[in-house]
């Protein structure tokens, strides 16, 4: 069976995400809690704000499954909707056919771990 | 009002609403600018408030509610409501007529306005800004009211962004704080930035000498313009408000404040609104002088590319634990009170649940927990505050459960900036904290 994965709407306000870290690689057998990917969504992208409300999340797995497809990289900023990833719940399941369901996320707020002098480059 | 050796002097008055209006009892109905001219003395005195003259005015509010009537000549526009050398101020003089509202007694208006006056000390001469109520870019701001005798309270805040709506009000000028209290009472809202008055940064403020400031100050002038990146005319400005932050004290500041009865000096403040949130976990040292500075991320980010070479090339992190938050608040608690027995420490909590997250399991999540969810260092840095607040008696803001009552997406969607509901519930605990902790003048508003 197929598993979709796009990028939720997890705040309201947001129209896209930027991809940070992604932990798997494509083929890789992602065990229930697996991690997934981190994302950054920055609201003032959209409206300019003094004080810009930037929030960091992580994506892990509430499925048992194998990462067949990454349709994106590090850096890339899908919009809501978007396509990331596609899996599987047998390792080599064909990939013509369509996704029966999404795959069931868990989502956190994380603490970024930046370079002290990131925002001084 | 009266000071003694001055002639005190105002503006034309601006109305806050229009002609013929219902006002409530105690709402602010306009504002004018204040100023003194001496009455011979020596020319190069001192004047009242010199820090601030430019940028005090007063506000003023009938004891009854009813329809006012603004008399004619109060008003004259252009410069005339923006300058304070063209009148007198006179308590004699009727800014308007008042048909009282039913069922208020007239007898209660005593044909007397209540005044409060608002100050803004700017960050340079060049901020001038006298488009509106306490308007301006201003490096502190202060309110005032004081009728009659006692001791006047004051309440300093030191809080990040998100107290600054709770304290200030919708119109940045303290007039809903007022609303709610009688005074005599002062409030002075010191901004986070250009630094973010962490406990570390307070400390630091509170010990530092004059020869320190000294240092700081060649130190800057010296090293600035030789960094990798030339400043832009942007990073003389966010050097030089860096440096008279730096030099700066609040939590040690005494204030001239105007009374009816005339000048007086009030102050330390009584009592210190901190937020949690300016806690980060990684503070910056100066290499060779050692001093703490601290500034939003943000902010050193849409620095200017010469203030941002200056403080990578001069600046090293000190990474800071839950523990050493917990350190460093006791300290601060210790000196302010050392100074300054009896002040009373606030300090507003984060909120610490959201309803973005959707955690199932934390088993694709790096330990330790507090470390790496957002979610989880909130509980732990709010439980902490419980450990202060047994250890020195400090008293906890709850934001977390006043954001959590309210609805925290309705009312805090990103979970720092709130809604003004919610600004008023952290308004109304921070006055029911002060009055509980008997801190003067935060008693309930007679007329309001």
């Amino acid at each position: 069976m197929l598993l979709s994965l796009t990028l939720p709407r997890i705040n309201a306000h947001m129209t896209t995400a930027i991809v940070g870290l992604v932990h798997a690689g494509v083929g890789a057998a992602l065990p229930i809690g697996g991690k997934l990917m981190d994302l950054t969504i920055d609201l003032s992208a959209a409206a300019p704000h003094d004080c810009p409300p930037i929030s960091h999340y992580r994506l892990t797995l509430r499925d048992k499954v194998w990462l067949r497809r990454l349709d994106v990289a590090a850096g890339d900023e899908p919009e809501v909707g978007a396509s990331l990833a596609l899996f599987s719940t047998e390792p080599d399941e064909p990939l013509d056919a369509a996704p029966a369901r999404a795959v069931r996320l868990a989502i956190a707020g994380v603490i970024a771990q930046s370079a002290w002098d990131e925002d001084l480059s | 009002m009266t000071a003694e050796g001055y002639v005190v002097r105002r503006s034309g008055i601006r109305w806050l609403r229009d002609d013929g209006a219902l006002w409530r009892p105690g709402e602010p109905v306009g504002f004018c600018n204040i100023g003194f001219g001496r009455i011979g003395g020596a020319r190069d005195a001192p004047m009242p408030l010199a820090a601030e003259a430019l940028d005090l005015q007063a506000v003023l509010a009938p004891r009854v509610g009813g329809r006012l009537r603004r008399a004619p000549d109060s008003s004259r526009g252009g410069f005339f409501d923006l300058l304070d050398h063209l009148q007198l101020w006179s308590p004699d003089y009727a800014i308007g007529t008042l048909e009282p509202a039913a069922g208020a007694s007239p007898a209660e208006a005593d044909g007397q306005l209540r005044v409060m006056l608002v100050a803004g000390r700017r960050a340079s001469n060049l901020s001038e800004d006298r488009s509106g109520l306490l308007t301006g870019w201003h490096d502190r701001m202060r309110a005032w009211r004081i009728e009659g005798g006692g001791p006047v309270g004051t309440l300093l805040s030191l809080g990040i962004c998100e107290l600054a709506g709770v304290i200030r009000g919708d119109r940045g000028a303290f007039l809903e704080l007022f609303d709610a209290i009688e005074g005599p009472a002062q409030a002075v809202y010191v901004r986070d930035a250009p630094l973010v008055h962490s406990a570390p940064v307070i400390l630091s403020q509170l010990r530092r000498t004059d020869a320190e400031r000294a240092a700081i100050a060649e130190d800057l002038a010296r090293t600035f313009a030789a960094g990798a990146a030339p400043p832009e005319p942007s990073d003389w400005i966010h050097a030089g408000a860096t440096l008279r932050a730096l030099q700066a004290s609040p939590v040690s500041e005494t204030y001239e404040v105007m009374a009816r009865d005339g000048l007086r000096r009030t102050g330390p403040a009584d009592a210190v609104i901190l937020s949690v949130n300016a806690e980060s976990s990684r503070v910056l040292r100066h290499r060779r002088l050692g001093y703490v500075f601290q500034s939003h991320d943000f902010r050193l980010h849409n620095a200017g590319p010469g203030f941002r070479a200056w403080v990578r090339a001069n600046f090293e992190p000190v990474t800071r634990t839950l523990d050493d938050v917990r350190a460093d608040y006791r300290e601060l608690v210790d000196v302010i009170r050392a100074a300054q027995p009896g002040t009373q420490v606030l300090i507003c909590n984060s909120m610490s649940t959201t309803g973005y997250e959707d955690l199932q399991t934390y088993a694709g999540l790096d330990a330790p927990l507090g470390d790496s969810v957002a979610s989880v260092r909130d509980k732990d840095v709010n439980l902490m505050l419980h450990d202060l607040a047994r250890e020195r008696d400090v008293a906890i803001i709850e934001l977390d459960a006043i954001a959590a009552e309210l609805g925290g997406q309705r009312s805090m969607p990103d979970g720092v900036h709130q809604n003004g509901a919610m600004q008023a519930e952290l308004r109304a605990e921070i006055v029911r904290i002060l009055r509980e902790r008997r801190v003067p003048g935060f008693g309930p508003n007679r007329f309001s």
